[in-house]
């Protein structure tokens, strides 16, 4: 640019040379407000880093940076306060506001024992937590080192323009330079071969391509991490916008990953009785099953009225409750003990009750599907994704259930965790090369399926620590339909980029052949550079910025 | 950024003069474009491309 501006002075053109720096400023302006704008928005994101904590040591509060304080320490957490670390709540209620970390705006009720995750603002009671991560291992630093490191993976367009500007510049300037001496010396008219050469440096400027491009990729990154979906990189918002195959592992991504008590079948007694015989049969026991009964018994238990409690290893509890016998288990403790029942059809675990020797009836404990799943896929499945395969480690009838409940097109059961990966390899040979297969897990075993797959999706809040490493993209909600929300951001994305390609490619291209033609001035390369280069970034500013994609 | 807005008016201010008024001494024009080239080109986020 200041190569054509001084060359214009020289030969007397001196309004061109004024206007072209004037208007090539005007634009990096509006490019600097767009970077700025862009920038804030992810920057939002840093703004959760938390102070400091404060430490209860001694029946002493003492105020400490969140990196001195330990695993185990207990601390304050004061209404309007930012929850410094991640811990579980010892003392006090609250609603907590986790829309930095989630995007969620509705604010969440706590209370003891419940999980408080760092980054989290409490909105009104007074919290007293106990830490159950480092401050480098909390959610709040994970979030932050993602979003640091977004930006340094750039997408396959964003490299492309960048490796292109780098031989295109002096390519074009060498160019400019035989067009002004070449022709001159055979043609003659010197002054009028230097204006075309100059004209000809101006529009050729890569300026629209170079600033817009990554500037997209910027946005749509800030864009989905206001959502609640962190992506760790522009490459892989571009394959999230390519993505037709969805795989879902099932526990923890589909269902809830935690057993509930789905369904009682009480034989010649109340649902109730029923329920609270078993509960108070089971209440010595810390297995999940047992655990789920005395959640759905939700009373407390007296534990004068049991006696006898047996474990009987591979079929279930006998126990006395209120002076009556009461066996619960699967149904080989039913044949065992010469119990005529009725075999249940039902899909989970079904556990046989028996009082005094006699058939009470049944109990189904299962996984929960999570509350939107069966939405968000479907809403998937008729704007964006062509395929859904489920792929899980549990039985074939529970598997093919939920498939069915949920309609998922294909269901792999029974693998194992490298199954899952042979079978995630065996899908990727088969897709369309141009298209991606994206898989979604949370689980420790989900790690080498994520890592492998063309896209790893991994869910934030319920995942492991090593699903959220391998993962390309984190959902912060565990909120499938967010899914939805990254693809139609990316979509977005890679419409705005491609729109910026083409516009400048042919308004440059249309004014360059003019002014080989000598129809085209400076004025005109003026706008197929400066006046582009506005356009484009007007274009991301008002796509990404302006307009909420949701 | 105001002061580049402000330096961006200026040099625009003096562009305008200057394509839009001929003065009777012609270097009078010549120097409104090389002093607003000059204000415009002071900006602090410059960047050469």
């Amino acid at each position: 640019m200041s190569i054509a501006t001084i060359g214009a002075f020289a030969i007397g053109e001196f309004p061109e040379a004024v206007a072209v720096m004037l208007f090539y400023q005007i634009g990096e302006l509006f490019q600097d407000y767009a970077v700025d704008k862009s920038k804030k928005s992810i920057e939002s994101l840093l703004n959760i880093k938390p102070d400091y904590a404060n430490v209860k040591k001694n029946n002493e509060i003492i105020k400490v940076s969140p990196e001195e304080v330990n695993v185990g320490e207990t601390i304050i957490v004061k209404p309007g306060e930012r929850i410094p670390l991640d811990g579980t709540i010892l003392n006090g209620s609250s609603m907590i506001d986790t829309s930095a970390l989630t995007g969620e705006s509705v604010p969440r009720s706590v209370k003891v024992q419940d999980e408080v995750l760092s980054g989290c603002i409490n909105q009104n009671g007074l919290l007293e937590v106990k830490v159950t991560k480092k401050f480098k291992e909390s959610t709040v630093s994970k979030m932050l080192e993602l979003v640091q490191n977004a930006s340094d993976k750039k997408a396959k367009t964003e490299k492309f323009i960048t490796k292109f500007a780098k031989i295109y510049t002096p390519a074009v300037v060498l160019v400019a330079v035989m067009l002004a001496i070449i022709p001159s010396i055979i043609l003659g008219s010197a002054t009028q071969w230097i204006y075309r050469a100059l004209s000809f440096l101006v529009v050729s400027c890569p300026c629209a391509l170079v600033i817009s491009i990554p500037l997209g990729f910027f946005g749509g990154i800030g864009k989905c991490a206001k959502e609640g979906v962190l992506i760790k990189g522009g490459n892989y918002l571009e394959a999230l916008s390519k993505t037709n195959i969805l795989v879902f592992d099932k526990t923890g991504t589909l269902t809830k990953g935690v057993f509930e008590v789905q369904n009682i079948n009480p034989v010649n007694i109340s649902k109730e009785e029923l329920l609270e015989l078993v509960a108070h049969a089971e209440s010595y026991s810390n297995h999940p099953i047992a655990n789920s009964i005395k959640k759905a018994y939700s009373k407390e238990i007296n534990n004068s009225i049991i006696s006898n409690v047996q474990e009987l290893a591979g079929y279930g509890i006998e126990a006395t409750v209120n002076e009556k016998n009461i066996l619960v288990g699967n149904e080989k403790l039913m044949i065992k003990n010469d119990i005529k029942y009725v075999k249940s059809k039902e899909v989970g675990t079904v556990l046989y009750v028996a009082v005094n020797k006699e058939f009470a009836g049944t109990i189904l404990i299962s996984d929960e599907i999570k509350e939107n799943t069966k939405t968000a896929i479907n809403n998937l499945k008729k704007q964006y994704i062509n395929k859904t395969i489920m792929l899980t480690g549990d039985k074939k009838e529970i598997a093919e259930d939920i498939a069915k409940k949920l309609e998922i097109d294909e269901v792999y059961s029974e693998l194992l965790p490298d199954e899952k990966v042979k079978k995630v390899e065996e899908l990727l040979s088969k897709k369309n090369k141009n298209k991606c297969l994206a898989f979604v897990g949370d689980g420790i075993n989900d790690s080498p399926a994520l890592a492998v797959s063309d896209l790893g999706i991994a869910m934030g809040k319920l995942g492991s620590d090593a699903a959220i490493e391998a993962a390309d993209i984190v959902i912060m909600t565990d909120d499938l339909s967010k899914i939805e929300t990254a693809i139609k951001i990316s979509k977005k994305t890679m419409r705005i980029v491609k729109e910026n390609i083409i516009l400048s490619i042919a308004v440059k291209v249309a004014i360059l052949i003019l002014a080989a033609l000598g129809i085209s001035n400076m004025w005109h390369a003026v706008f197929a550079d400066v006046g582009v280069s506005l356009l484009a970034v007007l274009n991301v500013v008002l796509g990404t910025f302006l307009k909420k994609a949701k | 950024m105001k002061k580049d807005i402000v330096k961006i008016i200026i040099s625009l201010i003096l562009f305008v003069i200057s394509l839009t008024i001929s003065f009777n001494l012609p270097w009078i024009n010549i120097c409104l474009y090389i002093l607003s080239y000059i204000i415009v080109r002071l900006r602090n986020s410059n960047k050469s491309s």
